[in-house]
């Protein structure tokens, strides 16, 4: 049997299965909507560590954090207006008025256009979505002895495992 | 000239195209507009409304499109560049469109624009938002190329009747981007 198609026909085909694949593939990317599991990386905002290093100074601990922010609705930034810096004997809370008084210096990442990363008294650490920046911290009347220790970064009303957490080494 | 029915109901005539032709020509033109006339500072790199920030926006989950955002964002000149002749296209594409000028042109023209809407899908923190917008504005500029909606109710009717049909350039591929 030979099935004769006109042109039109063929044609109709073609940008039926492009747009059919079009619209599944990427509903099945952004949201899972397809087969599932749902997701929407759009609802809530999540930080992420990136980068971390810590030394003693003579002023205090000096902690240098890369921080970026991955998910979340892009009409507003995420913050993180308290952190926690810690081991399993020993911990320390800054809030956001201790992180934007000790936040020294501030490197944007290359990619930032117009709204930049930063720090205030009421917010703590403020990065917008997609963004990125090096926060350059020094704490003072801190010394820490060697040893691993984790910083934890509190977003408000996100869950505990989607707060950014990183571990760094003091060595001596 | 010999009539030709499409199919037995009818139901194909071009005038039945013309809101979706508006429909997607106007948010084109719309997007533009906003963009250029109503709030230049959007485009003004200078400004902090600049709106190549926004594709700041769209990295964590732009999934294959990432390299071609920062490569963007992290050459200045060529994020304002980008941004400025993506917003003209936009009001070029949708006002040909809503005046239904070199249709089939525009509209291929407008699915390019609302594929590369892609690298933004995945925002839309109460609802599948750009997602939806994308799909349906490609589906709907795919229907007005493949049926040459300016024909009816547009000024292609005139070129379309001076001229028949043609594409680009005699050449493949291009052959096949018709004009109107």
């Amino acid at each position: 049997m030979v099935i004769k198609m006109d042109k039109a026909t063929i044609v109709g085909i073609i940008f039926a299965i492009f747009v059919v694949g079009w619209i599944l593939g990427t509903g099945q990317w952004a949201y899972g909507n397809v087969v599932g599991p749902l997701f929407n990386n759009s609802k809530l905002p999540k930080l992420e560590i990136t980068y971390i290093q810590a030394y003693n100074t003579q002023k205090g601990l000096e902690l240098i954090l890369n921080i970026t922010d991955v998910d979340g609705p892009d009409a507003y930034p995420a913050s993180a207006p308290l952190m926690e810096i810690y081991n399993s004997t020993w911990h320390i809370w800054l809030n956001s008025s201790q992180i934007s008084n000790y936040t020294v210096k501030i490197i944007q990442a290359p990619w930032n256009v117009n709204k930049k990363d930063y720090v205030n008294w009421y917010s703590g650490f403020v990065v917008i979505l997609g963004s990125g920046a090096q926060f350059q911290l020094i704490i003072p009347n801190v010394h820490l002895s060697p040893g691993t220790y984790y910083v934890k970064l509190y977003t408000p009303a996100i869950s505990s495992s989607r707060e950014a957490v990183a571990a760094f080494t003091i060595s001596s | 000239m010999e009539k030709q029915e499409f199919n037995q109901g009818n139901a194909t005539r071009l005038e039945y195209v013309w809101p979706i032709r508006f429909a997607v020509g106007w948010m084109f033109l719309d997007a533009g507009l906003r963009k250029a006339v109503l709030n230049p500072a959007k485009l003004n790199p200078n400004s902090p409304s600049f709106v190549g920030g926004k594709l700041v926006n769209f990295l964590p989950h732009a999934g294959p499109f990432k390299p071609f955002l920062l490569m963007v964002l992290e050459n200045h000149t060529l994020n304002v560049l980008f941004m400025t002749l993506f917003s003209y296209v936009e009001i070029i594409v949708g006002l040909l469109l809503v005046i239904g000028l070199l249709t089939r042109l525009a509209a291929f023209g407008a699915g390019v624009l609302a594929v590369g809407l892609a690298p933004a899908y995945w925002l839309g923190s109460t609802c599948e938002d750009e997602w939806q917008i994308g799909s349906l504005l490609t589906a709907g500029a795919i229907v007005l190329m493949l049926t040459a909606a300016g024909r009816v109710w547009g000024l292609d009717y005139f070129l379309y009747k001076k001229f028949g049909d043609r594409g680009i350039a005699n050449v493949p591929i291009l052959k096949w981007i018709k004009l109107w």
